[in-house]
């Protein structure tokens, strides 16, 4: 602990940062800073803040990039276990927005448990499958579904169906990766497509709402249709070479919803063309391949697991968030990863980056 | 040796003291104690008893899930294409559309003037309060507040719930135009509680005279479709009304100028962020008319104030310039502007005076002996009569077995050009007729403008009925007869002419001989640059009339006024011309005989020798022997001639002198 070694201390830090990810992350963080500043009618503000997030998420990027896997594995039952308990305090106490309890309130402060649990579910899942000796047989499939399913019900009930869901979506890349049996998943589809109709039932009207808007649009256009009809304009007019910088009139007249936060993908879309989100789609491969490789350098089971569903789970909110703002999925809720305004979900997906950086900086580990 | 467990080659791993943890706590976690540093590697050997997750399994589950990713790629690839490149141009019009509006500026409407620059149509500022439904918090409630606040008819809100079918709901609607001060007042201290309601500026079309103007300046009215056919539509976008009668009618496009528009970029509250182009309107210019106010307002009170139906029309008959036009009875051109209301439509549709109809170029009359002087010039000028000729009036006229009476049964005796112009003498004019024969009638009657439409530059300009020979077989389905021509040489029978049609045919007679287009228009006037121009009418049309021809009709029609049967219309110190008539209009059948109806009517000039004005007047169902229009035709040139005197009472009527 010599004062005068920092540099080398330094620089042993930060060699737990994989050049590949970071490079996509910083080229994301550059196309963030960009869009926001045009999205918000160029408003400095807005640019510094998202990058005082961004520092401060990339610094506790770093600390988990050089946390080891065995502790993060260590921590997971527990934060688990955490993660569950206040999803259900949010149920009972949790505060009401907009009809659905999904944020709890720690004095000043509020969160959302469920993006804990976005991290703390593949943890647990990549540790409990981590040590099971066969995952073919029934029993470690039956407690990977409940592990899934307590969360998914508890998220379900605020209620966010589209959380829950990509929760779920997680959890199952993790069982899949796993080695769970095919049949498992061809008959939760199964299951799935039979109970669809009877879940209708079940569904709160706003969801009623957002899954028929999904299917037409035109249907409301100026109410619940409103936004994917004016996303849909936003990306269609770029054309392929886009609008240029600040000169998209969707993103700049507020005639996108969101501009900033869950459609900024529109309005980057509008004014840097199809060439910028060819640009985007290639940095995002980087990352998720990167991750996948990650996976597969891994020598542990726990980290070959973590990092696959980690890469899987990042590149599924990339997907569902421009499947959705082009009009291919429903609108739910989902930030574009480290591009959106706002600090938990980037915080969330950095720290999922620090953990593809961790497994792959400490790769002693083995099961 | 290479041993595989879980697909690791554990050749490769290394002991590193500072992750303890880094060593499996399987399958004998439960004996590794937290912190507890020693190296536990379990026989590898004991694994594979049950099937593990191979090294390759897991690699084909990753590689599966790589292919899905790469998959889902593509079709977010595809439905970029499909938007950014497809449809590309749809999308592109769309983005357009949301946020450039463009939004014409009305240029304002020129004004119509009378001569001497009285202004007969004009821009009146008016307050209007405007309803974006859109942008209203509860548009219902929006409404009941506004009716209570601003005390509203029933009729108005339905006129709004009307125009807002018609409208995009985040278009404003004119909810009441023409607000009161006190209205405008009682929104503007309310106005936070009103979102979506805007009290707007508009240029509201106003009649100063009333009614005074109505048929000949017309009047302006909201656009309808038919009106968007016949004019260039786009010329009418975020206009309200558009000319429909009269002058406004006839010079709708120089009158309403050039529209400018703004191509306004707005964002997605409807707000304007920026200007992308702007056009300057071009104002209307403002029309300067023949039109003497003083004129009308004469000719006009001489019908109104003896609730008289009849037509005057005053004519510069040297160049046809229209001095006055009256119909009477007329109606408020106000009350059209804003598209009339049912009780005023109610009430000019069930007036039996028909106040809409324009009487002085769209009323149909016989004109009586008012036809009297043309038959004369022409019978001179073709030789069947010379100017000194002479007949004996018996009081009637026999003809074929057929009586046909003189106004004056009792007969004028010997009778001359002048004594027949004079009194009228219609035995006279029997014979002339006879003489003259219809060809030489119709002729005479097209010579002076007949029959035609007398090109005035109003819109309707009727032209009236010279019967023919092959009309009356088209129509009646009966050859013509002498008869036919008898009653045709006094202006009765199928004959019928406008009022403006004779003031134009007298105009000939007055000015030598020649016949002039009728013009109301004299000039336009650039509001901004002052810059005149002239709007000339065509030059008069020279009849060639024989000079002598002429000199015995003027005589004649000049003696009338002095010593014969429209002795009332004289004035001290005007020398006039003129010549009565008494249209008869079959009005019913009553005990087995035809009951007539007779006009009034008057044609002349004056003065004599350097004519001035000429008039013809109309008074309907005046009577036998009909004089209602000679006051009215007196107080119209005295109006014009002796502005600044009174005339007088009429002088006394001459009784006939046999």
């Amino acid at each position: 602990m010599n004062p005068s070694n920092w540099p080398q201390r330094l620089a042993r830090i930060l060699s737990h940062i994989d050049p590949a990810l970071m490079t996509g992350i910083l080229l994301l963080m550059g196309i963030s800073l960009a869009v926001l500043y045009s999205a918000s009618q160029q408003n400095l503000h807005v640019v510094w803040a998202q990058l005082l997030r961004f520092t401060i998420g990339i610094c506790v990027m770093i600390a988990i990039a050089n946390t080891p896997p065995e502790r993060l594995r260590a921590w997971a039952p527990p934060l688990y276990a955490v993660g569950i308990v206040l999803l259900l305090l949010t149920l009972v106490i949790g505060e009401t927005s907009m009809g659905a309890k999904r944020w709890l309130g720690v004095g000043p402060l509020s969160f959302q448990p469920s993006e804990l649990v976005k991290l703390a579910l593949p943890l647990m899942l990549a540790y409990y499958y981590s040590q099971v000796d066969d995952v073919r047989l029934w029993r470690p499939t039956v407690i990977g579904f409940v592990l899934i399913g307590v969360p998914f019900l508890l998220i379900a009930k605020e209620p966010d169906l589209g959380t829950a869901v990509q929760i779920a979506a997680a959890g199952l890349f993790a069982m899949w990766l796993a080695g769970v049996r095919r049949r498992w998943f061809i008959a939760l589809i199964l299951l799935a497509a039979i109970s669809g109709p009877v879940l209708w039932h079940f569904l709160h009207g706003y969801q009623k709402e957002r899954i028929l808007t999904f299917l037409d649009p035109q249907r409301d256009p100026l109410g619940a249709g409103y936004h994917i009809i004016q996303s849909m304009i936003a990306i269609g007019s770029g054309g392929i070479f886009g609008k240029g910088w600040f000169h998209g009139t969707q993103v700049n007249l507020d005639f996108l919803p969101e501009a900033q936060t869950d459609f900024v993908f529109a309005g980057f879309a509008e004014e840097f063309g199809l060439v910028g989100v060819l640009l985007l789609m290639a940095v995002y491969l980087l990352i998720v391949l990167r991750g996948l490789v990650i996976a597969f350098e891994s020598r542990s089971r726990f980290g070959k697991l973590l990092a696959g569903t980690l890469s899987l789970t990042f590149f599924l909110y990339v997907f569902i968030n421009m499947g959705m703002t082009s009009g291919i999925l429903p609108v739910v809720g989902v930030p574009l990863p480290l591009i959106s305004y706002g600090g938990t979900a980037m915080l969330t997906f950095l720290v999922g980056l620090g953990i593809l950086m961790s497994i792959h900086s400490h790769p002693r580990l083995h099961d | 040796m290479i041993i595989e467990y879980h697909g690791f080659d554990l050749t490769q791993e290394r002991f590193d003291p500072r992750f303890p943890h880094a060593y499996p706590r399987l399958p004998c976690g439960k004996e590794c104690t937290k912190g507890s540093r020693h190296l536990q590697i379990d026989n590898p050997m004991k694994k594979t008893s049950t099937p593990l997750i191979s090294g390759q399994y897991f690699r084909n589950r990753l590689g599966l899930a790589a292919i899905l990713v790469l998959l889902l790629l593509l079709v977010v690839l595809a439905r970029l294409l499909d938007l950014q490149v497809l449809h590309y141009q749809k999308f592109r019009q769309l983005a357009h559309d949301n946020h450039v509006a463009l939004v014409p500026v009305n240029p304002p409407r020129g004004l119509i003037l009378a001569d001497h620059g009285q202004i007969l149509a004009q821009n009146q500022p008016t307050y209007a309060v405007e309803v974006t439904p859109d942008q209203t918090s509860d548009l219902d409630s929006t409404l009941d507040r506004l009716q209570k606040l601003l005390d509203l008819s029933d009729g108005d809100m339905a006129r709004f719930d009307k125009s807002m079918a018609a409208k995009a709901s985040f278009d404003p609607i004119i909810l009441k135009a023409n607000l009161s001060p006190q209205q405008v007042a009682a929104l503007a201290v309310r106005k936070a509680d009103f979102p979506g309601v805007r009290v707007t500026a508009l240029m509201h079309r106003n009649y100063p005279f009333g009614a005074l103007f109505s048929h000949v300046v017309g009047y302006v009215g909201p656009i309808t479709a038919a009106d968007l056919k016949r004019h260039q539509a786009e010329n009418y976008r975020g206009r309200d009304y558009i000319g429909k009668t009269g002058l406004e009618g006839h010079y709708e496009q120089r009158l309403r100028g050039q529209m400018g528009y703004q191509i306004k970029q707005i964002n997605a509250e409807g707000l304007q962020v920026g200007t992308l182009e702007e056009q300057e309107p071009l104002a209307g210019d403002n029309l300067m008319t023949h039109l003497r106010l003083r004129v009308q307002e004469a000719a006009a009170n001489a019908l109104e104030s003896n609730h008289y139906r009849g037509a005057v029309v005053a004519l510069d008959p040297n160049d046809g310039h229209v001095l006055a036009m009256v119909s009477s009875p007329s109606f408020d051109a106000n009350w059209f502007v804003d598209g009339i209301s049912t009780a005023h439509w109610r009430s000019l549709l069930d007036n039996p005076g028909h106040p809409l109809t324009d009487r002085a170029d769209n009323g149909l009359y016989p004109p009586g002996s008012c036809a009297k002087p043309f038959f004369s010039i022409q019978a001179i000028q073709s030789g069947v009569i010379g100017p000194d000729f002479q007949t004996y009036c018996p009081g009637n006229f026999q003809l074929g077995g057929h009586t046909y009476w003189d106004w004056n049964r009792g007969g004028f005796g010997e009778t001359n050009l002048t004594k027949a112009l004079a009194w009228s003498v219609d035995v006279f004019y029997y014979k002339l007729a006879v003489k003259m024969g219809i060809q030489l009638q119709d002729q005479t009657l097209w010579r002076f403008g007949f029959g035609k439409s007398p090109g005035i530059d109003l819109p309707g300009g009727l032209a009236g009925l010279v019967p023919t020979p092959q009309w009356k077989r088209a129509h009646l389905h009966a050859p013509w007869y002498t008869g036919d021509s008898v009653i045709l040489g006094i202006g009765q029978g199928y004959l019928l002419v406008t009022p403006l049609q004779l003031a134009r045919a007298v105009s000939a007679i007055a000015n030598g001989g020649y016949l002039v287009q009728p013009q109301v228009a004299k000039e336009w006037v650039n509001p901004s640059t002052g810059e005149r121009s002239p709007i000339p009418n065509a030059a008069p049309e020279n009849l060639h009339i024989d000079p002598v021809a002429l000199h015995a009709v003027r005589q004649g029609m000049e003696a009338c006024v002095n010593t014969g049967t429209c002795h009332t219309v004289s004035i001290p110190g005007i020398s006039i011309a003129g010549k009565t008539g008494t249209a008869q209009i079959p009005e019913g059948y009553a005990h087995g005989r035809t009951i007539y109806n007779n006009d009034s009517l008057f044609i002349g000039w004056a003065p004599v020798d350097h004519p001035k004005i000429a008039v013809a007047v109309v008074v309907e169902n005046g009577g036998h022997n009909a004089w209602q229009a000679l006051p009215v035709a007196r107080a119209t040139i005295a109006a014009y001639l002796q502005p600044d005197r009174d005339p007088g009472p009429p002088p006394a009527h001459l009784h006939l002198q046999h």
